[in-house]
C-alpha cells in the first residue's frame, strides 16, 4: 500500500550500482524517483522532471556534478532546487568553491541509511 | 636693482662673484625686506622657467610660492624683521616651489640672511631635488614589493599585496594582475586593486570577469612582445576591449609589465591612471626590476600550485575509486539486512556481519592511506570551522562500541561540558577513531577503554586511556613514527600497519593541537590531546594554517 509520495528527487550516479542503491533507499524514504546514469543525462532530465531535490554524485564523466548544479542554478526554473551532493573526498568542498556554487549539503560515501535520510529531510523541511 | 657694493670689495672681486654665480649649477636668488626679487642667476632661469629680465623686481611669492604657502611666506618675513631670526634660515630646508609652468616641483634651498646698511638682503641656493625624490619612490617601489613578496604565503597573496606597494609608491590609482590560465594560454586577471575614493567599480568588475588571449588588449600585446609598454591615454586606443569603458570611467594613462620565467610570460601587471602618462624611461627602468622579481616568485608559485593541483586531483580520483566500491558493499549489505529482515537466516545475519565489519576495516585503512599520501605530498589541509566536540566524541564512541563489545572490553564515555572547538570535524573523527580503535586492540579481553572530553584552562582535552599491553618507555618517542610496531605488538600478532598514530599526530599538529604519551610496559597507555579552544584569534590562526602544508 503505498501512501502519497513526498516529492520527486533526481539522483545521478554514472555508477550502476549507486545509483540504485540510494534510488532504492531514496524510494523506500517516500519518494518518486527520476534516475539519471550521467550528468547530461540529469541535466535534461531535471529541466523535464522538476524534481524537488537533486542528489548528485560529483565525479561523472563529461559533465560532473558541480558542472550540472551551476548549470541549473543559472537557469530560473531550477534554482530553488535543493542539491545534495555525493562525493568521495573532502577536497570537493574547494572544488565546488572554485565552480563558484554552494550546494545544500554533501553526503560522503559511502554512506549510512540514516545518515542519508537525515539529510534528505533537513533539505526539504 | 640692489646692487650696491654691498661686500666692500673693487669691482674685480664683484666680477669675480657675478660670474660664480651665473656659473653655478644651483639656483641663485636674492630678495630685498619688501619680498621683492632682486637677483636671478642662469640656473634659476632653468630651474624655473622665468628669465631675470621677466622677474626682477616681482616678489617671491608671487612668483616662486604655491599659493597656499604664501601667507606663510609673508609672516615669516615679518617675523624676521621684527626678531632677527627664523626657522627656515641658514640651513638647507626642502620645500616646494612653484614652476612658470604652474607645475609644482620639491626644492632644497638654502637661505641666508645678510645685513645691507639699514636693511637686510636675503640669498638663497636652491636646487631642484625632484629627481632625488623621484628615486626615493622608485627603491620604495622595488623595496616594497620585495617585502610584499616575501611575506605572501602564496600566488593570490602576492598578487593582491603587490598592487597597492607598487600604485602607493609609483602614483598609479588602479593596479591589475594578469596570469596565464589554461592550455590557450589565455591571460585572466586574478587581482585588482584601486586607490581609496576612487569609484571605478564598474572598470574593476569588468576587468575581473575578462579574459585575453595573445592579441588581445594591452595585455596580450605585451603578453606576445615581451616589453613593457606605455598608453598615454588609454581611453583613445579604440582597439582595446575597454577603451569605451575606460573613457566613460575617466581611466586614462596606462603602462603593461610582463612577468617572466624561464623566459616565458607568466603574468602582466597593469598599471592605470586617471591622468594622461607620458612614457617615463625611469619608471620603465623600476617596472623592469620589479618584473625581474615578481616573475620569479609569481611564476614559481604559480607552477608548484599547479602542481599541487594535479596532485590534488589525482588523489580525489582515487579516493573516488576506492570508496566507490566499498559505498556499494556497505550500502548493499544495510539494505539487504533491512530487505529480507525475518527472513535472513542467523547463520546468513552473521556472514553478513563478516561483511561490513570488514568492510568498515577496509575503508578505515583506505581513509588513512590516503591521508598519509597526502601528507607526504605536502597536499594535506585541514578545514577549520566551528565544531562541536562532543558530538564528534560521542559518534566515534558509537562506531567502537560493536567492537569493543566483540573484544570483551568495556568501554567508558565521559563527555564533560565543553565549549565549540577550532577544527575539520572530519579529520578530528577520525582521530578519536583511530586512538579508540589503537585501545581496542591493544588492550586484552577483560579490559576496559575510557574516552574524556573535558575543558582544561584555553583548551579542550580529548583523553583516551586504556588497561592494554602498554609500551616500554624508549618506544613512547618512536609511537608517531610511520609504520612503527613495538615488538609486543608483533609478537602478539596484533594487527596493525603502524599508520594510525602517525595519522592522529598529522592531524593534530594541523589544528595547532598538542599530544601527551603516558605508558608503561603491560601497563596500558594514555594519550591526551589538547585543541585550542575557537577564540577570533585562534581561528584566524588556524585559519592561515590552512595554506600551508601540515606536515611533520
Amino acid at each position: 500500500v503505498s501512501e502519497a509520495s513526498r516529492g520527486t528527487v533526481l539522483v545521478a550516479d554514472d555508477d550502476a550500482d549507486i545509483l540504485d542503491l540510494v534510488s532504492m533507499r531514496v524510494e523506500r524514504l517516500g519518494f518518486d524517483v527520476i534516475r539519471a546514469a550521467n550528468g547530461a543525462e540529469a541535466l535534461e532530465l531535471a529541466r523535464t522532471g522538476k524534481p524537488d531535490l537533486l542528489i548528485l554524485d560529483v565525479l561523472m564523466p563529461e559533465v560532473n556534478g558541480f558542472e550540472v548544479l551551476k548549470r541549473l542554478r543559472a537557469e530560473e526554473d531550477a534554482r530553488q532546487v535543493p542539491a545534495l551532493i555525493l562525493t568521495a573526498t573532502i577536497q570537493d568542498e574547494q572544488v565546488a568553491r572554485d565552480y563558484g556554487i554552494q550546494p545544500d549539503g554533501y553526503m560522503r560515501k559511502p554512506f549510512t541509511a540514516a545518515a542519508l535520510s537525515a539529510q534528505i529531510d533537513r533539505l526539504l523541511a | 636693482m640692489a646692487d650696491q657694493d654691498k661686500h666692500g670689495g673693487a669691482g674685480g672681486e664683484e666680477a669675480r662673484v657675478r660670474s660664480i654665480l651665473t656659473s653655478a649649477h644651483d639656483a641663485y636668488i636674492s630678495m630685498d625686506v619688501e619680498g621683492r626679487i632682486t637677483e636671478w642667476n642662469p640656473a634659476a632661469e632653468r630651474t624655473f622657467g622665468w628669465t631675470s629680465d621677466q622677474v626682477l623686481g616681482k616678489t617671491v611669492a608671487d612668483t616662486l610660492i604655491p599659493p597656499a604657502m604664501r601667507e606663510a611666506h609673508w609672516s615669516g618675513l615679518r617675523r624676521f624683521l621684527e626678531t632677527g631670526g627664523g626657522p627656515l634660515l641658514g640651513r638647507p630646508v626642502e620645500v616646494t616651489a612653484l614652476r612658470r609652468d604652474g607645475t609644482e616641483i620639491p626644492i632644497e634651498i638654502t637661505i641666508t640672511a645678510m645685513p645691507n646698511g639699514e636693511r637686510w638682503d636675503f640669498h638663497a641656493f636652491a636646487r631642484d631635488i625632484s629627481g632625488r625624490h623621484r628615486r626615493d619612490r622608485h627603491r620604495a617601489a622595488q623595496q616594497a614589493v620585495a617585502e610584499t613578496l616575501a611575506e605572501s604565503v602564496d600566488a593570490e597573496q602576492a598578487m593582491e599585496r603587490v598592487l597597492p606597494a607598487l600604485c602607493t609608491t609609483l602614483g598609479w590609482e588602479f593596479g591589475e594582475f594578469w596570469v596565464a590560465h589554461g592550455p590557450e594560454g589565455r591571460f585572466e586577471c586574478r587581482a585588482t586593486w584601486q586607490a581609496p575614493g576612487l569609484e571605478l567599480e564598474e572598470f574593476e568588475r569588468t576587468t575581473r570577469e575578462l579574459e585575453l588571449g595573445p592579441d588581445e588588449g594591452l595585455v596580450g600585446y605585451v603578453q606576445r612582445s615581451g616589453r613593457i609598454a606605455w598608453l598615454r591615454d588609454f581611453g583613445d586606443e579604440v582597439d582595446l576591449p575597454r577603451a569605451a569603458l575606460a573613457r566613460r570611467q575617466g581611466v586614462r594613462g596606462a603602462v603593461a609589465v610582463p612577468l617572466r620565467r624561464d623566459g616565458d610570460v607568466v603574468g602582466v601587471i597593469g598599471l592605470l591612471s586617471t591622468e594622461i602618462r607620458p612614457e617615463d624611461p625611469e619608471v620603465t627602468e623600476v617596472l623592469a626590476a620589479v618584473a625581474l622579481q615578481a616573475g620569479e616568485f609569481i611564476g614559481r608559485r604559480l607552477a608548484e600550485e599547479e602542481a599541487e593541483r594535479v596532485k590534488d586531483e589525482f588523489f580525489s580520483l582515487i579516493s573516488h575509486e576506492l570508496r566507490t566500491p566499498l559505498t556499494s558493499i556497505l550500502g548493499y549489505t544495510e539494505l539487504l539486512v533491512e530487505a529480507e529482515g525475518e527472513e535472513l537466516s542467523d547463520q546468513a545475519r552473521r556472514f553478513v556481519e563478516v561483511i561490513e565489519r570488514n568492510a568498515r576495516r577496509e575503508l578505515r585503512l583506505v581513509i588513512d592511506l590516503l591521508l598519509l599520501t597526502r601528507i607526504e605530498a605536502g597536499t594535506f589541509r585541514v578545514a577549520i570551522e566551528a565544531i562541536d566536540l562532543a558530538a564528534i566524541v560521542r559518534e566515534a564512541a558509537e562506531v567502537a562500541r560493536p567492537l569493543a563489545e566483540r573484544a570483551g572490553i568495556t568501554l567508558e564515555v565521559e563527555i564533560g561540558d565543553v565549549p565549540v572547538a577550532a577544527g575539520d570535524l572530519e579529520r578530528l573523527g577520525q582521530v578519536v577513531d583511530n586512538l579508540l580503535s589503537n585501545a581496542i586492540k591493544f588492550t586484552p579481553r577483560g579490559g576496559r577503554v575510557s574516552l574524556r572530553l573535558e575543558r582544561v584552562g584555553e583548551r579542550v582535552v580529548i583523553e583516551v586511556a586504556d588497561t592494554g599491553i602498554g609500551v616500554p618507555d624508549a618506544a613512547v618517542e618512536h609511537l608517531f613514527d610511520r609504520l612503527f610496531r613495538t615488538e609486543e605488538a608483533e609478537r602478539l600478532q596484533i594487527q596493525g600497519t603502524g599508520l594510525g598514530l602517525t595519522i592522529v599526530k598529522a592531524i593534530v599538529d594541523a589544528h595547532d593541537g598538542d599530544i601527551e604519551v603516558e605508558s608503561a610496559e603491560g601497563e596500558g597507555m594514555v594519550i591526551r590531546i589538547a585543541l585550542p579552544l575557537l577564540s577570533e584569534n585562534g581561528r584566524s590562526r588556524a585559519l592561515s594554517r590552512q595554506s600551508e602544508d601540515a606536515t611533520r
